[in-house]
């Protein structure tokens, strides 16, 4: 547990300490409000506002997280400082993990401010407790992807685009701000087997937190897609890893 | 049991259709309290020899043993046991202080639990005065010089206490006085704690001061492998002299010299300040008769006459002319 905190103290230190992308990363919240006061009226006429919110509230915090994660070990390698972490008798994941944490508070923090910035300015009445139960049931799935994209991304020289192409195939496959339902029969089917469509569907039809959510048939597919998610990629990180050591690059 | 253990270690790197042998079948051993010299050219292999060794890479064939064990079977027990200084000065987190940096790494070991608080915090100290850096250690990284960064990567690698060390190049780069003060340092660790260390370096002087124990690999073999004393005297068993002269010796006289008693060859080497003549004696002979050698040249031809001291540099370029 002290580990943990040391992590989390050395994260935020090095965030803090690079002021810029710390100012700005604390800005993104109130960058994000700001197109939904213009944008909400004009895409979204027939839904109701809470409706459109509780996609862009899920998609802000995995989109944070996905972005923070996906970074990890591309920052460390060109900083120069993956080797040392390849030394020590912790696993790489287990860094990756700790490193996570920080991102995950972040992110957190941003998502808590944008629901009470809307409660005030919109009038809606979304609970952040039922907002957070929904993405804990999600977490495994969306966290496996983030690892994934970290460990994929450690050769790419430039990262945004890979980032930008991830994050916008989530968004238009996941109906994060609108009814997918409009696509042909076929995508739709497809799409239903997204694991992220079922998170948005599950905090969409339920307004209260209610543990019952968890046997509903989006819940269980969501949670039983994560976990087997998270030890794929467990697995494939250490494959990857060892075809590092075998090759003397990534 | 040997500290560490290599039995017939291959490694190749593939490079586009290109297959490059980079170690063949390394056999090395190092026992408990070794300062052991890694030795080599550019490209020879030691670093990744160093990398096997440490566990960043995989050997393709062959066998590594640490304290007995493997990589393989107990590689959590094997990294507390081994402290390893790789890399360079941007293997450390510059917007942390060198504390916070010490105890970001100390987190990775079974040293940074509740109960060895203190004691992390006193090992710190100790290596961070011992390195000179202790005055600077609440300092970002990012404002040292480059001998400060190399001086906090070996505190980073022995943080946990290691029973081995391997440090690749930890003087590359760095002054006078920081290199003065990582040799000390190394010193009194091997003298003292009684910790192994390995050792690769291109500074020769280094490896002569430091270390009892060397291997030499040249393009990935190992060519020499000993204690420092006995590889000296298996090829240097003979005495040089070298003899500098304004004029060229001619056919004739280079044969006399050459059937002088003792003298197994003679040899020139390209001076700017005259003609340079080395006179090697033969084998298990170590005198010659000099008075009879300088009657055979003009008095007024020698510049200088020295005995030529035998040194690491002179045994590597032998082998690798061997080679």
């Amino acid at each position: 547990m002290i580990e943990m905190f040391q992590n989390l103290k050395i994260s935020f230190l090095q965030d803090y300490r690079y002021r810029s992308n710390f100012i700005f990363g604390m800005l993104t919240p109130i960058f994000t409000i700001i197109p939904i006061f213009f944008t909400v009226r004009l895409f979204n006429l027939q839904r109701e506002i809470e409706w459109y919110l509780k996609g862009i509230v899920i998609w802000f915090f995995i989109s944070q997280i996905i972005w923070g994660n996906g970074v990890i070990l591309k920052r460390e390698k060109d900083r120069g400082t993956l080797e040392q972490l390849l030394l020590v008798p912790k696993n790489i994941i287990y860094f990756v993990i700790n490193s996570s944490i920080y991102f995950i508070l972040k992110a957190y923090v941003s998502m808590v401010f944008i629901i009470f910035i809307s409660n005030i300015t919109f009038g809606t009445q979304l609970s952040v407790l039922m907002i957070t139960y929904i993405l804990l049931l999600g977490f495994p799935f969306y966290y496996s992807l983030s690892m994934l994209v970290s460990f994929l991304c450690i050769n790419v020289h430039n990262l945004f685009p890979i980032l930008q192409v991830i994050l916008a195939s989530l968004m238009i496959f996941s109906g994060l701000t609108y009814d997918i339902s409009f696509f042909s029969q076929f995508i739709y089917s497809v799409n239903r087997l997204n694991s992220l469509y079922h998170m948005i569907s599950l905090a969409r039809i339920s307004n209260q937190i209610n543990v019952a959510i968890i046997l509903t048939y989006e819940a269980l597919y969501l949670l039983i897609t994560g976990v087997i998610s998270l030890i794929l990629v467990i697995l494939l990180t250490n494959r990857y890893i060892r075809k590092f050591k075998i090759n003397g690059r990534f | 049991m040997n500290a560490i253990e290599a039995k017939n270690i291959n490694k190749t790197f593939k490079s586009g259709n290109k297959s490059i042998n980079v170690l063949k079948d390394i056999n090395l051993e190092v026992e408990h309290g070794d300062f052991f010299a890694l030795i080599g050219l550019n490209g020879a292999g030691k670093t990744t020899l160093i990398r096997i060794l440490s566990n960043i890479l995989l050997p393709d064939s062959g066998e590594l043993l640490i304290n007995g064990m493997t990589y393989s079977k107990n590689e959590r027990i094997i990294k507390n046991k081994i402290g390893v200084f790789i890399g360079s000065e941007h293997s450390l987190y510059g917007r942390l202080t060198a504390m916070e940096n010490l105890n970001f790494f100390a987190s990775f070991y079974n040293i940074s639990s509740k109960n060895n608080q203190k004691l992390l915090k006193e090992r710190m100290f100790y290596l961070l005065k011992l390195l000179n850096l202790f005055e600077r250690k609440d300092s970002l990284v990012e404002t040292y010089s480059k001998g400060m960064k190399q001086k906090l990567l070996i505190a980073k690698a022995l943080l946990h206490n290691p029973d081995i060390i391997i440090l690749d190049e930890p003087s590359n780069g760095v002054d006078v006085v920081s290199n003065l003060e990582i040799k000390k340092f190394l010193i009194k660790v091997n003298a003292e704690e009684n910790k192994t260390i390995i050792l690769t370096t291109h500074n020769l002087t280094d490896a002569e001061d430091l270390c009892n124990k060397l291997c030499i690999l040249q393009e990935g073999r190992v060519v020499e492998n000993g204690i420092f004393k006995d590889v000296y005297k298996k090829y240097f068993n003979d005495t040089v002299i070298s003899i500098l002269l304004k004029n060229s010796i001619s056919e004739n006289k280079y044969k006399e010299i050459i059937n002088l008693k003792n003298v197994d060859r003679v040899q020139y080497v390209k001076n700017n300040n005259g003609y340079l003549y080395e006179i090697v004696t033969k084998k298990d002979s170590s005198t010659i008769n000099i008075g009879e050698f300088i009657n055979m040249i003009n008095m007024d031809d020698i510049i200088s006459i020295s005995e030529k001291k035998i040194t690491l540099e002179y045994v590597i370029s032998h082998l690798i002319e061997k080679v």
